[in-house]
């Protein structure tokens, strides 16, 4: 299961989106505040289900080799459910920064029309590339943030239009990698440091847009809103 | 979940529970316009807000049905025409380009990413789901729940991501430029491929293109709902729809394209 730290962040951003919905219940973005959360429910969900499983390859693949015959069947459909968590963390973590970027552009209403709604890769260009001065702590934010992120859209994309998520043994230790298809190209990342590094990298983010948006919704007489 | 439309019909060979429309199993299928307007577009962004209701979205579930039917009685005959067109309009062209290697490696892997992915769904998602479902319905905890409804809607996504290969393998098999974009492995996105189904349809051939192009869009409309809403959380409960009437579809389509890339490419 997710960590408890990871469930109470995503709780305390529930709780900050859902005072803003209330308090602009024009906006009609109760909806989005509830399928934010689930989204990044499902994440934390899948990102343990495929981490447990990971974690226990190396030794499962070592036991099967030493088998003289027979298929190594275990190991076989392991991969292919840590392959289609993997493949699901990315799916529920891109949708719950689509549906963040549906949110944040509720911040900036005189702004609202130029900030894009669909995607999250929108709003990151928005703040980093086209106005970089409407909110310079936010884009501050998005700067230090933006190469995971977009990797993650990158194999995403990759993954539901072209291939699968590929998951294999570097070594006879077992050790396992997987196709990271980024921003730079394709290239084998082992996959326990890159899941804990990842998930790290989102709470950190969460953490941020946390205090960021808390602190506009506490001054509400700052330019932007 | 909408089980007054569902009454259970078997059709061999493949198996599928679909259910009746209004006119029972002989009569004329009438689409309502809702349905017929859903299914002219893709563009789910903005029809998303008028499915977010139950009724509309039990309807949207009657109608898939319906396509669903519209398609399997469509591809129940060898499309001999479709394979003339096909071999002669498109793979021999692709293959005085000198790309017949690439594009055929390119829809065996459409192919097994289809088939992967619905034993994805078979063997990993349902299972789980139901032991979910079970011990959600026993303790009532709210984490269990959660479970079911990420559950859900990663099998919503992954029955999306075994239709749309589908849809490329017909689109590759009956348009040129489209096969050629597969075989320089250019991005076919969504709005080519529905738009390709669409042209097909245009065409005097047996399958049921635009039937397809229907499937394609609804399904495309359910995946926007699981990944962007919490409506399969509690105003709808998905779990019918999917297994009963998408998956057995998703499988029926895989079935009758993988038939189509054989006969016409020997894949």
């Amino acid at each position: 299961l997710p960590s408890s730290s990871y469930q109470r962040l995503i709780s305390e951003i529930h709780f900050l989106f859902e005072d803003f919905a209330d308090n602009n219940p024009q906006l009609a973005l109760r909806g989005y505040v509830g399928a934010l959360w689930s989204k990044l429910d499902a994440a934390g969900y899948f990102h343990e289900k495929c981490q447990e499983i990971v974690r226990r390859l190396p030794e499962v693949i070592c036991k099967e080799e030493q088998l003289e015959e027979g298929p190594l069947s275990i190991n076989e459909s392991l991969v292919a459910e840590a392959q289609t968590y993997l493949e699901c963390f990315f799916y529920f973590t891109t949708s719950a920064l689509d549906i963040l970027a549906k949110l944040v552009r509720e911040f900036y209403p005189k702004n609202k029309g130029t900030i894009g709604k669909r995607y999250f890769k929108q709003t990151i260009d928005f703040f980093t590339t086209i106005d970089t001065k409407l909110d310079p702590s936010f884009t501050r934010i998005l700067s230090a943030n933006q190469n995971w992120i977009l990797n993650i859209y990158h194999n995403r994309d990759a993954w539901a239009h072209a291939d699968a998520a590929f998951i294999l043994f570097a070594d006879e230790e077992g050790s396992v990698v997987f196709d990271h298809k980024g921003r730079e190209g394709s290239s084998l990342k082992g996959l326990p440091a890159y899941l804990d590094g990842v998930i790290t990298h989102l709470e950190d983010f969460l953490s941020l847009i946390l205090v960021h948006f808390r602190a506009i919704i506490s001054e509400p007489n700052t330019k932007n809103c | 979940v909408g089980q007054e439309y569902f009454i259970a019909l078997k059709l061999k060979p493949y198996g599928v529970t679909l259910p009746l429309n209004s006119e029972g199993l002989n009569g004329e299928v009438a689409y309502s316009t809702s349905c017929e307007d859903f299914a002219q577009s893709i563009k789910p962004r903005q029809v998303l807000s008028k499915l977010l209701e139950r009724q509309s979205f039990v309807e949207l579930a009657r109608c898939f049905g319906i396509f669903a039917q519209d398609y399997i009685a469509g591809s129940r005959k060898l499309d001999v025409n479709f394979v003339v067109y096909s071999k002669r309009e498109v793979i021999r062209p692709i293959d005085v380009d000198g790309m017949f290697k690439e594009y055929c490696l390119k829809l065996s892997l459409y192919r097994r990413l289809a088939e992967n992915r619905i034993d994805l769904v078979l063997n990993l998602f349902l299972p789980q789901l139901q032991v979910v479902q079970k011990e959600f319905n026993l303790s009532g905890t709210l984490q269990l729940r959660t479970r079911a409804n990420a559950l859900l809607c990663a099998t919503a996504s992954q029955i999306f991501f075994t239709i749309e290969p589908c849809c490329k393998i017909a689109c590759s098999l009956g348009d040129l430029e489209f096969g050629r974009r597969v075989a320089t492995d250019a991005i076919n996105n969504h709005d080519d491929v529905f738009r390709t189904l669409k042209t097909l349809a245009r065409g005097s051939y047996v399958f049921d293109f635009n039937a397809l192009a229907k499937l394609y869009a609804y399904t495309i409309e359910t995946r926007i709902v699981a990944d962007y809403t919490d409506f399969f959380h509690g105003q709808y409960d998905a779990a019918q729809f999917l297994v009963q009437l998408m998956l057995p579809a998703a499988q029926h389509i895989f079935n009758s394209q993988s038939g189509l890339l054989f006969e016409c490419a020997g894949v």
